[in-house]
Order: C-alpha cells, then structure tokens, then sequence
C-alpha cells in the first residue's frame, strides 16, 4: 500500500527519534550509509556538516524533487551522535529565503542593474587588469576548502600581491597567535571526546549552551545519567550556560589575565605544580617590549618571581573574583587525580590581549599538567563552519601559504611555487594587509593612501561584522574609485552598498569540504541545484583567473604556460571548468583538494585522501595510512598512545616546539587595562555577541521564519537595577551610543543574559540594528584580532540624552 | 529586508523525550499530549520516549512539554522543512 508524503515524514520522524532513544540506552546504532540513499518514497538521503558553527554537526539531508525536504541529525557522527541544534533543524530552510539573489547584478547611477556572467567577470578581470597590486579579496570561514583554496592560489600564486583575508581575522586570530606561540604549530591537540572525559570543564567567557549547543548537550547528558562533572563559569554576565553550573565567577572586563596569573601564582606557591610534566616537556617565556609572537625566552626563577604580585587579594581588587574562588581554582589544578578541560570562544580571542590570554591558559594547563590525557585539554572553539579547516589550515590569511608555511619565509614560499608549478620568485615575500587595515585602506581616499581599490567579498558580510562600522567599512560612499564586489546569496548590509553583485550558490546546492574546531575535515556532494543563475564562488575565482589569462595577465600561466588552475579528466584531457556548463564535468573540488592535500604535510596535518572523506563521516588529521592500507584519524595530538607522530616511549612531544626541543612555552602576560574604560561621559561597558536562534549575522537564519520568529530583532540587556536608574522599563527604546556611533534598541530586562550592574549586551545578528557602528575597532597588538567584547558607552531613554551620567561607583547600580 | 509572515501549516517533528523516571509515561500522559497536538508515541527505553507529532507551533509546544512534571527533557531529532513558514512565537522585546 502505498504511503503519502505525511504519513512517509511522521515514520522518518519515529525512525529518527527511535534511533536516538537506542542510542542513550546503549544499544548499538542501526547502520545508516555514509553515501546517498533513496527511500520508498522518493526521497534522497545524503550526508552533510550543517552550514552554520564551528562544532561540524553531521547531518542528513532528504531531497525530494530538487528541494530540500527534511532534516535529521546523523546519528553515527561522533560528534553529534543524532543530535542537532534548533539552527542545525532548520539548516535546509536557509535555501529558501524568497529574496535569493539568483543574477549578477551592476550598479550604474546608483541603480543596481542585471548584467550577464560574462560581463560581470569581465569587469572583474579588467579591474584587477588595470591595477592587480590593489585588488583584495575578504572570505571567511564559511569558505568551503577547495573555495578558500582557489581564492589563496588565485591571490597569492597568481596575483602574487597576498591581500586576502577571511572575517576569521576577526574570529579566531588571537587562538592561532595562542596556539603558535605556545606550541609552534597551530588548532588544539584534543578533541571534544575531551568533553566526555573531563571531571571540571571551565568556560572561560564562553556560552556553549548558546552557541555551540550540541557540544554542551554532551555535558549536560553526563550529569543527567549521573556522573559527577564540575561545571564552572568565569564570565563577565550571566548566560544560560551559568544556569547549568556549580560555580559562576564573574570577572571584571581584561581582567581574565589577572585571574590565569593567579592561578599560576598559586600553583607555585603552594608547590602543587606537575614538576616532572614542566621539567620533561616545557620551557618559559615572556613578552618582549613591543609585543611580538615569541617573546623572549625566561628561567623558572624569572617567571615566578613574576608572577609574584598576583596574590589571589590582588587579583580579587583587579577581577572582582573572591579571593576564595581564585584558591579553589589553584586547588582544582593542582589536583592530578582529576581532569580539566577549559573551553573558550570569541570571550578571549576578541580582546585587545587576546594572544596573551590565549597563551596564559594553555600555560596553566601544562604547568599543573592537566594536559595530554582525554578529558585533560586547554581547547578553543570556532564560531565559522570552516574556520579551521578553510582559514588555518589552507591559510587565507594575508601572511600565511597552505598548510602553516608563512610568504616571509624562503624556504615555504619555493614549496609552494614547487607544488603550483610556478617559477621562483612568483610568490611575494611581503604580507598583504590584515583584516582592520584591509579595509581601513578601502576606505581611505586613494590620494591620502588608501591603496585598496577594489575588494572582492565572498560569504561573509563585513558590512555588519565588522567593528567600527562608520569608519571601516561605510566611509567606502562617495570615494569614486573604489569598487566593492559581493558574491552573496541574499541582499545583506555589505551588498547595501556593493558595485557589482554576484549571486552564490550555497551549501548543498555545490560540493564542498569544511574542517571543524576539531581538526575533523568533512566532505558533502551537491544535492540541489542552485536557483537561478547562481553559481559557486570557486567557480567565480576560476571563471576570473581564466579570463585575466586571456587578457595575458602572466601571472595565470604556471612555469610551462598552462593555466593554473588547470583540470584534467580521467583521460587526461583539459576540462574547461572556467564555463560553467563545464564546472561539474568533472569533480573540481576533488582536483582542488589533491592538490592542496600535499601541502599538509610539513606541518604534520596531513589530510585523508578525498576518496576516504567520501566514506566518512569527516576524519580528525593527522590521518596516516597504516601498512595495510587503511586510513586512520588522530584524535589527541602530541600524545603518544593517540598521535602517530609522537617518538615511541616520549609520551608526550610537541614536534613542532618554537625551541626546537620538543618543548611547549608557558608564558607570562601582564594584566593591561583595556584601552577604553567607562568614565563619566560613557559610563557603562558593552559586550556584543550571538544568540542561540541567529548564527552571526543572520542572513541566513533570519530567512528561516521558525527561527526569525523566535527572535525578530536585536535588543539592549541590561541590568535591573541600572535600567531603574536610568528610567527603562521593559521593551523601551533605548539609544545605546558610544564614541564611534549610536543606536536604538528595544530593552530586554531580566532575558536569557543577566548582565551585572554598570554592563549591557546586544546581539549582532540584526541588520537593521547595527551595534557595530558602536564597537571598538582596537586590536590585539599580536593577532590583529578587534576587541567586540568591551567598550565603553552610555544608554538612555529615547529623546531623554542625559547632561552627564554617573560614573561608576556614583551610581544606585554600584550599590547593589 | 525578512518580514514575518502570518501563515502557520503544520510541520512533522521528531522528539526524544528524557521523561523523570521509566514509569511516567502513563496512558493519562499520553492522554494529554495527544490533547493538545497529534502525536504518535515509538517504543520507549528506559528514560527515554520516542515521539513523532504534528503541529504549527513547534516552538510553543516544545516548551509546554519541558513543563509537563513526567519530563525532564525534550531533544528535537528530526524537523520537516518543507512547509514554508510558522507562527510568531517570540520571547524577546519586539521593534515594531
């Protein structure tokens, strides 16, 4: 008897929920394939990691009749056994927006007018043409890897002039830095199987309930079947992870240093410290003056003495944190029998000492040795869906080459022109500009230095993530010679004011590859077509490159002439991939990915064959073919008994040490005030961030009406006590303005975030309420990453600006 | 520019719900949940009930049954996409 599509949808439902329910029970999961599959009714199941956060959740996709009919979670991918966030349930509706840009689009007089493809890339082509030292491109995370790939090669081994960077500049940079300067190499030694091990998990400025949800529910579900798992949160406002945790430790704004320094102080002072774990496998360092990656390198006796003035008193006076709870932090570190795992996101990367609170956790992981065993691991998270995989590891930073290589050295530079095939020389030893200064120099009148002319955008939208708004990204208006291309799925506030438009094909209406915060890269195959004229961004980098090769731009010719981006069929013919018609003759993602394969080696990050993702459900790197062919994936680095590399009998070897000794840097940073502080005209701070429905800046979510439903608009959190003070009541408009700009917002009193008195939280994810025309656009000195998390501003009624606030201190809010 | 929309066709979900203890799930439960949407129960083990339901207001119902004293949990496993829109469910403060 035949089934209709309902009764077909309610029996995946059940199948689905029944599954789990196995699951948790302990049974076995049922096999699913990793491979596409049709079932009774029509409907083609397929894998996929979900669009949005960095977590890589697996999930299936059914397709019916061209569309994107239904979703589940994957229930054999290890990193979310079945489950998915309410975002990740609605990831196929954001194909669905009735706004789809669907054709390339130009702006004459003002007006944004329909051009063909092949104008559009024309144009691009003669822009570049014309002027190729001053055209950059600005992706993201988001980038598939053979996208960012093609982007990177384009840049830098055709272009030759590295002005390319992706909004992980803005995410993430401060981990790498972190990364870099503690071990040499960069992207965390564990993985979240870290979760399922550890007896403490401390968030340090982190909302996982929120923002990477899937991997909080991992905890969560612990505690619920009863283990015993400390849960602390050290943040500067209350979430809806404090909810869920033993303890909350609420800290003053930058003083995050303080707190890890007194750790490290009492660690040493009450001997508690792993001396054998430092002795054998560590070395000290501390900052240079100015600031720089390495440092300087320092003895034991230099670094205690320090650490001296961080008494628990002390950092008491600096963070507000009770002297008692900085001891029972010292005490939990300093105990071996258990296993602590701190978490951290965007609360310390973006901060103007991002790189040193970065380094100052993993310093007190590898001094009190809570490093190396499952459970026992300092790890970052990423907010981009492959900001690992596609800005790390493929390296769209402006001064990075693929696979941790850097364009100022040599030595990498001659191995990537080896492996393009192109002649010595053609690689510029100079890094390109960083995000900040990127568009900083767009925004710049050319006669007074702006020296980016033209900024190609590809999935991202900087026109509301980036921070000082007004001064780095609206001052484009008005400057004649300058030109911004967007390619984009939907209008959002950088095609707002774009000059040329190109509209993207996304997610599983392409193929592509995404490499989470685990260092798991997972692979998908397009399963829809693209509506309209849409069309994938590689292609659009590969379209461009074929055409400045046709104009005689040398640098799109490799050593013997051929086009660099040349792909063969399995005869060895040239598939002409730069007409579309062609794209998808054969597999170029597949051709990307080989090649950019053998360049993750060198930094021992090698990557699984294309043919292997195919059949996984994404792999952890190192993946290393064993004698009998098969292939296996490394889930704790640096450790001997997980990771291949490691000397047999080291135990533990960091083989990429900046010392060349096999030895991690434990360092010492200074707490610094922050740069800007409230004061009597700006009285409070602002903290900006996400929410559990929006992913970053909404263009996405915000066309799933599920999801737009459930929060429409940005708004102000405030504080009871200070919104009394100041005469706001819930769902006022308040103005919410800083030195840099204003905005006006609802109110949102006692919400999901409950800030402390003299703070206020606004969400990102509106574009008709862009509070980063407010934000600092200061940065880490060492990452370049901005500071989102702290600057100083006032709130008011509206139409009610007040002569002069209260300062901190003065007012009833400092009373409480 | 997103504008809510106002229509709400009903959409097929699958839960799993984490309930209290293995002996809540009794004929009166089921009773009221089949009371307030159209839901159909799987094969429970232990703690945990498989549910597939139809409704328009996923949201509001998720959070009635978060507050039903048999349950201490419900995960979503499984959503239908295809119906276009649903109802304006919001908590946070609205502009317009």
């Amino acid at each position: 008897m035949a089934i209709n599509r309902r009764e077909f949808l309610l029996s995946s439902a059940m199948a689905a929920a029944t599954a789990v329910v196995a699951r948790r029970a302990g049974a076995r999961p049922a096999e699913t394939s990793p491979t596409a599959v049709t079932t009774a009714d029509g409907i083609r199941w397929d894998k996929a990691p979900c669009r949005f956060c960095g977590t890589g959740c697996h999930v299936r996709v059914g397709v019916r009749d061209g569309r994107v009919v239904a979703i589940q979670g994957e229930r054999l991918a290890e990193v979310n056994k079945g489950l998915l966030c309410v975002k990740g349930y609605h990831v196929g509706g954001i194909l669905y927006g009735r706004d789809r840009l669907t054709q390339p689009l130009l702006r004459r007089n003002g007006n944004l007018e329909p051009i063909s493809w092949e104008s559009a890339i024309d144009i691009i082509a003669r822009r570049i043409m014309e002027k190729p030292e001053s055209f950059a491109i600005y992706g993201s995370g988001q980038w598939t890897i053979p996208e960012g790939y093609a982007a990177q090669k384009f840049i830098k081994g055709g272009l030759s002039n590295n002005h390319i960077e992706p909004n992980a500049r803005l995410c993430m940079a401060s981990a790498v830095t972190g990364f870099l300067s503690t071990y040499g190499v960069d992207e965390p030694a564990g993985c979240y199987d870290d979760l399922d091990n550890a007896d403490v998990v401390i968030m340090w400025g982190n909302n996982p309930a929120e923002m990477h949800p899937v991997l909080f529910s991992r905890i969560i579900d612990r505690v619920a079947r009863g283990e015993k798992v400390m849960l602390i949160d050290i943040g500067t406002r209350r979430t809806r992870t404090t909810e869920f945790c033993d303890e909350y430790l609420q800290f003053r704004p930058q003083t995050d240093l303080a707190i890890a320094n007194g750790i490290a102080h009492l660690l040493i002072k009450n001997d508690t410290w792993d001396k054998e774990f430092v002795s054998k496998y560590c070395n000290f360092r501390t900052d240079n003056d100015p600031l720089d990656l390495f440092g300087r390198p320092c003895s034991f006796e230099e670094y205690k003495k320090l650490l001296e003035p961080y008494t628990p008193e002390h950092v008491e006076k600096l963070s507000g944190v009770p002297a008692e709870k900085i001891r029972m932090l010292a005490d939990l570190f300093g105990r071996r029998d258990l296993r602590i795992t701190s978490l951290w996101c965007m609360g310390m990367n973006q901060h103007t000492r991002g790189t040193a609170i970065n380094r100052l956790v993993h310093g007190i992981h590898l001094l009190s040795g809570h490093f190396g065993r499952p459970g026992d691991a300092p790890t970052s998270l990423t907010g981009q869906p492959s900001a690992c995989g596609t800005a790390r590891e493929v390296g769209t930073l402006a001064h990075l080459l693929p696979g941790g290589r850097l364009v100022a050295k040599e030595a990498h530079r001659r191995d990537a022109e080896r492996i393009w095939n192109l002649p010595e020389g053609r690689i510029n030893p100079r890094p390109g500009y960083h995000t900040v200064l990127l568009w900083n120099k767009f925004c710049t009148p050319t006669a007074e230095g702006g020296d980016i002319s033209t900024v190609w955008v590809q999935v991202t939208n900087p026109g509301q993530s980036l921070p000082d708004l007004h001064r780095l990204f609206q001052s484009k208006k008005g400057l004649e010679d300058k030109f911004l291309i967007v390619s984009e799925v939907y209008p959002t506030a950088t095609t707002e004011i774009a000059d040329l438009i190109l509209p993207a094909a996304m997610w599983v209406e392409k193929n592509g590859i995404f490499g989470n915060s685990e260092r798991r890269t997972q692979q998908w195959f397009k399963m829809v077509n693209p509506p309209g004229d849409a069309r994938d961004d590689a292609w659009m980098t590969i379209a461009v490159a074929r055409r400045l090769f046709e104009l005689g731009h040398p640098g799109m010719r490799d050593k013997d002439g051929n086009f660099i981006f040349t792909v063969r069929d399995e005869n060895g013919r040239e598939v002409p991939i730069w007409e579309w018609e062609h794209y998808y003759d054969v597999n170029v993602d597949r051709a990307l990915y080989e090649e950019y394969r053998q360049f993750s080696r060198l930094k021992h990050k090698d990557l699984a064959p294309y043919d292997e993702l195919v059949k996984a459900r994404g792999l952890r790197w190192p993946v290393v073919q064993h004698e009998d062919g098969t292939w296996h994936e490394t889930p704790f680095r640096f450790s001997e008994f997980s990771d291949p590399y490691v000397k047999k009998g080291a135990g533990i070897q960091f083989y990429h040490s900046v010392t060349k000794d096999d030895r991690a840097l434990i360092w010492f940073c200074a707490y610094e005030p922050p740069p800007e502080q409230p004061d009597a005209d700006f009285p409070l701070w602002l903290c900006t961030g996400r929410v559990l429905e929006h992913w970053h800046t909404g263009t996405m979510t915000m066309r799933v009406p599920q999801l737009r439903n459930a929060m429409p608009n940005a708004y102000v959190e405030m504080n009871l006590a200070d919104a009394a003070a100041l005469g706001l009541k819930n769902g006022d408009i308040a103005v919410v303005e800083s030195r840099r700009g204003r905005i006006e917002l609802p109110v949102w009193l006692d919400g999901r975030g409950k800030p402390p008195p003299g703070s206020v939280f606004v969400p990102f994810f509106d574009e008709r309420l862009l509070i980063n025309e407010v934000t600092l656009g200061e940065t880490c000195p060492i990452s370049k990453e901005p500071d989102y998390k702290k600057c100083a501003v006032r709130v008011y009624p509206k139409g009610r600006p007040p002569a002069r606030q209260p300062a901190i201190g003065d007012r009833p809010a400092d009373r409480i | 520019m997103p504008t809510p929309s106002p229509s709400a066709p009903p959409t097929v979900h699958g839960l799993v719900i984490t309930l209290q203890d293995a002996e809540a799930a009794t004929e009166a439960f089921r009773e009221r949940l089949r009371a307030r949407a159209e839901f159909y129960f799987g094969e429970q083990h232990g703690k945990w009930l498989p549910v597939s339901v139809i409704t328009d207001a996923p949201r509001a119902l998720h959070g009635w049954l978060e507050q039903q004293p048999e349950i201490a949990a419900v995960d979503v496993v499984f959503v239908e996409i295809d119906a276009p829109d649903s109802t304006s469910e919001t908590s946070a403060p609205s502009i317009s």
